[in-house]
């Protein structure tokens, strides 16, 4: 079993490649992985209760975060950039990592994979 | 046992990526590893390019994610060896079983 921390910076709206690297993140765990999904950036807004991504050209977000937890994988969102952005409330299931925590998370992974 | 590269790439043949991966896994081929490419999004337009086949042809092994190949309609080219439309189960494969994941987005 390794490690995979999977570090989403896109926003998104208006493409799926955030959605995408959601569900590549679960399709991860088929490996027996314990997977790590790292929102940062203009994805945190993904994290945003009333935001619609699929709506307008996103895809959705909700089933991979929900399929995430059923699946007691972790799921983080970047401290900094949540504030930054004012995203201040997070989905059940969803930490806030710190960014000196990220950056010793990802040395601590065996497999980073950055969208 | 020779060590593997894999490899994600996510964009498609007119952005640099693809060209970096084609330079990277020939070389890697070259210092005798193995090559393991995962092509998913617009990735999967890069299996249809004929420097990507013919990586395949010279041994790289590429595998597709099928749901994101027929969501853009590429269709599956018979002849081609090392060139297997997979899913991302294949993906997790490929990350717990190469000595180095990296990813192209």
């Amino acid at each position: 079993m390794s490690v995979v921390t999977v570090l989403v910076r896109d926003t998104a709206f208006g493409s799926r490649r955030t959605a995408e690297a959601m569900r590549m993140s679960v399709g991860q765990t088929l490996g027996d992985h314990d997977v790590r999904l790292v929102l940062a950036e203009d994805a945190v807004h993904a994290f945003n209760a009333d935001a619609r991504p699929a709506m307008i050209g996103g895809g959705d977000m909700q089933r991979p975060i929900e399929t995430l937890r059923m699946l007691d994988q972790q799921m983080y969102a970047e401290t900094e950039s949540l504030e930054m952005r004012g995203v201040s409330e997070l989905p059940a299931g969803v930490k806030r990592i710190a960014r000196a925590d990220l950056a010793e998370m990802l040395v601590q992974s065996d497999v980073v994979l950055t969208w | 046992m020779a060590q593997t590269l894999g490899i994600l790439l996510t964009t498609s043949p007119e952005r640099a990526d693809a060209h970096t991966v084609i330079q990277l896994a020939r070389a890697a081929r070259a210092q005798g590893r193995g090559v393991r490419i995962f092509v998913m999004c617009d990735g999967a337009h890069n299996l249809n390019t004929d420097e990507f086949q013919k990586l395949a042809l010279e041994g790289a092994e590429i595998v597709a994610c099928s749901q994101n190949a027929l969501e853009r309609g590429v269709e599956e080219v018979e002849g081609i060896p090392n060139v297997t439309w997979g899913s991302q189960y294949d993906f997790a494969q490929m990350t717990g079983e190469c000595d180095r994941v990296i990813s192209f987005n």
